[in-house]
């Protein structure tokens, strides 16, 4: 650590300004804004006219109301919850199934992850237009296969279709997002001490007990980041639910995210809108509270 | 290379109530010392004791809290790193990866603008002193580490510097290099005549190489001198036990008209002194085995180790505390054998406050005639 | 699973006369699985490039077998305007990327090197904005920048993608930094560096492949990036590759061969970038929350 004297605090200040005066620009004003917004009634036609104080309004029509009540629980059931557990749980097994000697020994390894770069580098914009493709009821390749062998003699409409939405929208996810977890564990059970196994191996351990004992504590930490940083994108996101099925059939698979946007673009009521976005910050910071106490304390500690 | 400086009527460095913070930890207070041209000082003190803090204050590195800092005459203390023109070998090395030797050893000359001619001669002057001049175009992790040290002082010398400082910069080096490049190190410093400061934790290291020693604890100057003055005239019991190897032996006891007392051992003669609780000081070369039931009091032997030309015995009074004495060639004892033993002359023995450490001076003459 | 915990290959090769053989079982297993598995995450990718080769019309009903080749859907494509998608995006992340490293490589310079105060809540602000969700800040933003008449301004959008990205630049490019040892910055001060100095002859070129890692991964962020530019970007002409590749999506008619061969074109960079620094960016991950 560089101690720093008067001329010094001058450096410090002059390379930190660009960086943090324009984040802070970028985000502390439009937060501040919406939140501001969130107690008007303020439309996205009226913006000249401005909008009227309307207290807590806003909040309290959103607690009354049922359909609200239903976006959240799409965004933390199935937008995050299923989808993040499908991931983590999958990720990791396929991690393992990666890394075990087995795979090794048949020279799999590295075509499993090979393969599993590409839908990683894949945009997610584009990831849900060739699943839109292939799930498509005229022309979907799912469909025409389907068809083709008789299992069905109507196609199905995945995306638009109540009983199908959220397991399609779930499957487009779980593909974009699956690689960066199996890659990561894998990297990660890669540093699991070469030692821990042999003295395992000595002491007569059994594979469950090995797993138990040693690979699974081992990788947990990682996992957990993982997990966290997985349920805060997701969480967060607006792409797959919106590019999709634009939150349909209907508002069947409305997220938070979809809510913000449609609140304020489709039906203008810009007041709402923010106190919707409001309350998905909020609970967007339960997260980054957690993630800040202990990943970045952790990495940077010394450092802060 | 030059050797002008030493003539300069100034101190190369000196201090004046130095005093450093971190936040809430005080890590120096109230340092003050002055360094001669010329001179080779060490450093020393147990780890955490402020040492890396004191040599990276006078680079520069880290700024005061209080206090000033003069080089040659001139208050440095605000100056910065490059301006005060000192060169700092770290214990690191701190070689550049990406630069070849003659590269790490030309970047100071480079960055200073310096003509191309100058700088190459330099370097090659440098490098032949220290043999580098084979290695000259690897790059530092093709070196081994006793080279790559060579070309962490090579970039110091080339600098030509007021002062040189050492950050522990044997301690990366096996035993046998170690002590080779001690005398490189104490031939390097004859040859340019240069003031270096120099911090390790070794104090044997201090003592060969050093004119002038610092002994710093927590933060504070124990007592700064030569070697000799050290080891002789210890001023507290830290200084006491923290030079000479095996360490001294101390202990607890009481004295009285001219008489030591502890529950094992009893030394008369001691003339004129302080009377009341007092800790005794003796080195274990002062130390010597009694022929039976003379000396000054018994202990029982818990491990001998014989070095060749001497024996180094460890043992314990009655009341445990530990002794250790060294004796010529080697000695037929075994664990649990009890042993009288003797001093050689009780002006080797040192006495020292119970409750503050600090030394307490004898009345000058021997205790005969007092 | 077959085996669940795994052994390292150097153990492996020491005892390989003491590990049991797999039965056949086990080893058809395995094999069936990969090969579910390399199809389950490649096909995708591989249709989006077979299908942007095949005559729209064949895309649909089952006449997928048909071997017709035809570069028809990127000309297509390419005569709905998409040149000039690629070019707006090119442009702007280019020069986004360029700012954001840098601004990045000065912060986190700093942020590793010196002890200041507060540095905890500059690392706590860096966090919240990567948590905080951007869809919220959409109309805000929407209105400022209608105020100031900067909407259809490449500028504007570049100004957003540069901050949106610094924060994970930061936190990337500090993990770099913290590799180098400080006593290299301190060698270089005493060799009478200024602070300029030693960034731009040491720590720049140690840090040159955090650097480019870093840029990557910034580039990919805006290449892909959707809600900015639709909210800033009106006019087509000035639209991003995301937005054109949306615009593909007529209401009722979609054309899957332009859709498709847009969609290739959109992942193909990304590819390219994404592969050579992969590892690298794994490696962050994977150390980041291993290390702790
Ligand atoms: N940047 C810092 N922030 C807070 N405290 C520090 C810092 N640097 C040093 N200290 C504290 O100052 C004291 C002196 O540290 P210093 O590194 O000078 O010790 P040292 O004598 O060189 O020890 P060693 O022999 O182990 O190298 C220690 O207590 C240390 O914890
Ligand atoms: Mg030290």
């Amino acid at each position: 650590m560089l101690s720093y004297s008067k001329d010094q605090r001058k450096f410090v200040l002059l390379m930190l300004l660009p960086a943090f005066g324009m984040t802070a620009a970028f985000f502390l004003w439009p937060t501040i804004y919406n939140i501001k917004n969130s107690f008007t009634d303020l439309s996205l036609l009226g913006l000249r006219e401005g909008g009227k104080w309307v207290g807590l309004d806003n909040y309290i029509a959103l607690f009354n109301d049922s359909d609200f009540k239903k976006v959240v629980f799409n965004t933390l059931f199935w937008l995050t919850f299923v989808s993040v557990s499908i991931r983590l749980v999958l990720g990791f097994a396929i991690a393992l199934f990666i890394e075990s000697q087995l795979v090794r020994r048949l020279r799999l390894t590295v075509p499993l992850r090979m393969a599993a770069l590409l839908p990683w580098a894949t945009p997610d914009i584009v990831a849900v237009t060739v699943w839109k493709q292939i799930f498509d009821g005229r022309t979907g390749v799912i469909n025409n296969k389907l068809l083709e062998w008789g299992f069905i003699d109507q196609p199905i409409v995945f995306l638009g279709d109540p009983s199908y939405v959220w397991p399609a929208v779930i499957t487009i996810i779980v593909w974009n997002g699956l690689p960066i977890i199996v890659l990561t564990m894998a990297a990660a059970l890669q540093t699991v001490p070469r030692d821990l196994y042999e003295a395992a191996d000595i002491d007569g351990a059994k594979s469950w007990t090995k797993f138990w004992h040693v690979t699974f504590p081992h990788a947990l930490p990682a996992l957990a980041v993982l997990g966290l940083l997985t349920t805060i994108w997701t969480f967060n996101n607006f792409i797959y639910v919106w590019m999709s099925t634009s939150a349909g059939p209907g508002t069947f698979s409305n997220v938070l995210a979809t809510e913000v946007y449609l609140q304020a673009f489709v039906n203008f009521k810009l007041g709402l809108s923010s106190a919707i976005g409001t309350f998905m910050a909020a609970l967007a910071m339960v997260f980054g509270v957690i993630y800040f106490r202990y990943v970045v304390t952790k990495r940077f500690g010394g450092l802060m | 290379m030059e050797t002008t400086i030493v003539t300069s009527q100034y101190p190369a460095l000196e201090l004046k109530n130095v005093e450093k913070r971190f936040e809430n930890v005080i890590a120096l207070q109230g340092l003050s010392f002055s360094v001669e041209p010329g001179a080779f000082v060490a450093i020393v003190g147990p780890s955490g004791c402020g040492k890396s803090t004191l040599l990276r204050l006078i680079a520069g590195l880290e700024a005061t809290s209080d206090g000033e800092i003069w080089l040659d005459n001139e208050d440095v203390t605000e100056a910065s790193a490059g301006e005060r023109g000192l060169a700092m070998v770290f214990q690191s090395y701190a070689l550049y990866p990406h630069k070849t030797v003659r590269e790490n050893m030309a970047f100071s000359l480079k960055i200073a603008k310096r003509p191309k001619a100058e700088i190459e001669s330099r370097v090659a002057e440098a490098a032949r002193a220290l043999q580098l001049e084979a290695y000259l175009d690897r790059l530092p992790k093709q070196l081994s580490g006793g080279q790559r040290q060579r070309v962490a002082i090579g970039r110091a010398i080339v600098r030509k510097p007021k002062v040189f400082l050492f950050d522990e910069p044997l301690s990366n080096l096996d035993a046998a290099l170690r002590a080779e490049t001690r005398v490189e190190l104490a031939e390097l410093h004859q040859r340019l005549a240069a003031t270096m400061i120099y911090v390790t934790h070794d104090q044997v290291e201090a003592m060969t190489l050093a004119d002038q020693i610092i002994i710093l604890n927590a933060g504070q100057i124990q007592q700064m001198g030569s070697p000799k003055e050290l080891y002789n005239e210890p001023k507290n019991a830290f200084v006491a036990g923290f030079i000479g190897s095996p360490k001294m032996n101390f202990v607890s006891g009481t004295i009285n008209e001219g008489v030591f007392q502890s529950t094992d051992l009893s030394i008369p003669g001691l003339g004129q002194t302080a009377s009341g609780a007092i800790t005794l000081g003796v080195r274990p070369e002062a130390l010597m085995l009694a022929d039976s039931d003379k000396g000054i009091g018994q202990i029982e032997v818990s491990i001998v180790e014989y070095l060749g030309d001497e024996s180094v015995i460890h043992g314990r009074l009655a009341d445990g505390t530990p002794i250790i004495l060294r004796e010529k060639g080697g000695v037929e004892l075994n664990t649990g054998d009890r042993v009288f033993i003797d001093i050689e002359n009780v002006d080797a023995l040192h006495f020292f406050s119970p409750d503050s450490g600090e030394r307490i001076v004898r009345s000058p003459k021997t205790p005969n005639k007092g | 699973m077959t085996d669940i915990a795994m052994n390292p290959p150097a153990v492996k090769r020491r005892k390989r006369g003491l590990t049991r053989k797999h039965s056949p079982v086990k080893t058809t297993a395995a094999i069936v699985l990969s090969v579910l598995l390399i199809f389950f995450f490649a096909s995708p990718v591989v249709w989006i490039y077979w299908a942007s080769f095949k005559p729209s019309a064949s895309l649909i009903g089952s006449g997928t077998q048909d071997l017709v080749f035809t570069f028809e859907n990127y000309k297509n494509v390419w005569k709905n305007d998409f040149g000039r998608f690629m070019f707006n995006s090119l442009f702007i992340c280019g020069i986004s990327v360029i700012i954001s490293t840098s601004v990045a490589v000065c912060a986190s310079y700093v942020l590793s090197r010196y002890r200041f105060a507060h540095k905890k809540w500059l690392f706590g602000f860096l966090v919240l904005t990567q948590i905080f969700p951007w869809i919220v800040m959409m109309t805000p933003l929407f209105i400022m920048f209608a105020k100031f008449d900067l909407i259809n301004n490449h500028f504007a959008l570049m100004f957003c993608y540069v901050t949106i990205t610094l924060p994970f630049s930061i936190y990337l490019m500090v993990g770099y930094l913290e590799a180098l040892p400080i006593d290299l910055d301190e060698a270089a001060l005493m060799d009478g560096c200024s602070r300029f100095q030693t960034m731009r002859h040491i720590i720049l070129p140690l840090l040159a492949p955090g650097i480019v890692a870093t840029a990557t991964y910034s580039f990919l962020l805006m290449w892909t990036e959707f809600l900015l530019a639709i909210a800033l970007l009106t006019k087509t002409s000035l639209k991003t590759l995301p937005l054109g590749l949306a615009l593909f999506f007529g209401e009722e008619t979609v054309d899957w061969g332009a859709v498709m061969a847009a969609s290739a074109l959109t992942t193909l960079p990304a590819l390219l970038l994404f592969l050579p620094v992969q590892s690298r960016l794994i490696a962050g991950l994977s150390a980041g929350s291993v290390k702790g």
